[in-house]
């Protein structure tokens, strides 16, 4: 049951929030693709924690119980048929008067989101989060060997659409 | 692809700091507002509890001992010494309800299949473990098979002769098996049909029954 919350807890959900929140949106953008779905996820997750608070051992399990949830969430939001049309419009094409250090980073975005959405997740925790391949196992409650290959083909597809694209 | 640019370009999914503090302030205001809902049931209860007769017990104003108040009325008014409070004890939760086909559907569609396969089958079925001497139920050259033991044109007997059958022949004794069949036929057909029609009540009951809560 929900409850207000008093100043000492509204202080530490805080510290919470600002410590994790970035993760959290990434994780659900990752999986999500589109600002207003992203920031409703991220909202549940938050409120999650809020109706039913918990103790966590350390900071790198209450960021571990975060991701979980947030990638259960944005699954079950993805499994509704509403969000099956959902369309990638959020990054947009580079144009002119970018400059070339965005031009690249807008290409190299876009190419990390026409990635299948396992691959996605795990190129974000893996050289975001700094999660190895046995952390995002467990943290996606998939098996060792499947997440390498997610990596493995997730590399290659992005190597070679990226040296398309230049060599177009 | 250098694994930097990777990391910078993963790094522009984060959000930004309006849309951090909008986010923030959307979470705080949910948060308040489902546990001034929460506040708001528990004043209701409590209302309710202080108007009768002896809710002595229930104006304590925290909320576990309103809660544990209202389940103690609830008990003594089943020992009797309270008058029951048909208000309190049939209060529901106003709970939006979606209609949904399949609940409806499923239920009555899997009895009326039930209905249909289960008498086409069963009887085969049943056949399959019958003793072999149903096979030949229908019975070959003695007329109508219902026991006319009388031979008919015989040219070894005598005109006017009867035999009488022969208790010790079994080939005899399969001339009245049609007879014991159909008590069997009955149970293989009729009943699996009576049960699956019964069924088929029960769910349309359970769903009216359902309808209306």
């Amino acid at each position: 049951m929900a409850r207000g919350l008093n100043e000492q807890e509204k202080t530490s959900f805080l510290a919470l929030y600002e410590r994790h929140v970035d993760t959290v949106f990434r994780v659900c953008r990752t999986y999500l693709k589109n600002t207003s779905d992203t920031e409703d996820a991220t909202q549940n997750v938050f409120l999650k924690l809020l109706s039913k608070p918990r103790a966590f051992e350390s900071v790198e399990h209450e960021k571990a119980w975060l991701i979980r949830v947030a990638s259960n969430h944005c699954k079950d939001v993805l499994k509704s048929s509403w969000n099956k049309r959902a369309s990638f419009d959020e990054i947009k094409e580079p144009t002119a008067m970018d400059s070339y250090a965005d031009e690249v980073d807008e290409d190299i975005k876009r190419h990390v989101m026409e990635l299948p959405e396992n691959q996605r997740v795990c190129i974000l925790l893996f050289y975001y989060e700094g999660y190895n391949a046995a952390e995002i196992a467990s943290l996606l409650d998939k098996p060792h060997s499947t997440i390498r290959n997610y990596l493995s083909d997730a590399r290659k597809h992005l190597k070679m659409r990226l040296e398309s694209s230049r060599d177009g | 692809m250098a694994e930097q640019d990777l990391k910078k370009a993963l790094e522009a999914l984060g959000p930004d700091e309006d849309t951090r503090q909008r986010m923030l302030g959307n979470i705080l205001a949910a948060h308040e507002a489902s546990a001034q809902d929460d506040t708001s049931c528990q004043d209701d209860v409590s209302a309710r509890d202080d108007a009768s007769p002896q809710g002595n017990a229930t104006a304590q104003s925290d909320a576990p001992a309103q809660r544990g108040a209202l389940s103690q009325r609830i008990v003594a008014s089943t020992q009797g010494d309270t008058p029951v409070d048909t208000e309190t004890l049939t209060a529901r939760p106003t709970r939006a309800r979606r209609f949904s086909p399949i609940r409806y559907i499923m239920p009555i569609a899997a009895c009326l299949l039930l209905a249909v396969i289960t008498p086409l089958t069963l009887p085969q079925l049943a056949a399959s473990f019958a003793p072999e001497t149903t096979s030949i139920s229908t019975g070959t050259g003695t007329g109508s098979g219902l026991g006319d033991t009388t031979t008919q044109g015989d040219a070894n007997q005598p005109d006017g002769i009867r035999t009488e059958p022969d208790s010790s022949d079994p080939s005899q004794e399969t001339a009245a098996t049609p007879q014991s069949m159909a008590p069997l036929d009955i149970v293989v057909i009729a009943l699996p049909s009576a049960l699956c029609l019964g069924a088929l009540v029960i769910a349309l009951v359970g769903l009216r029954a359902s309808r209306r809560d």
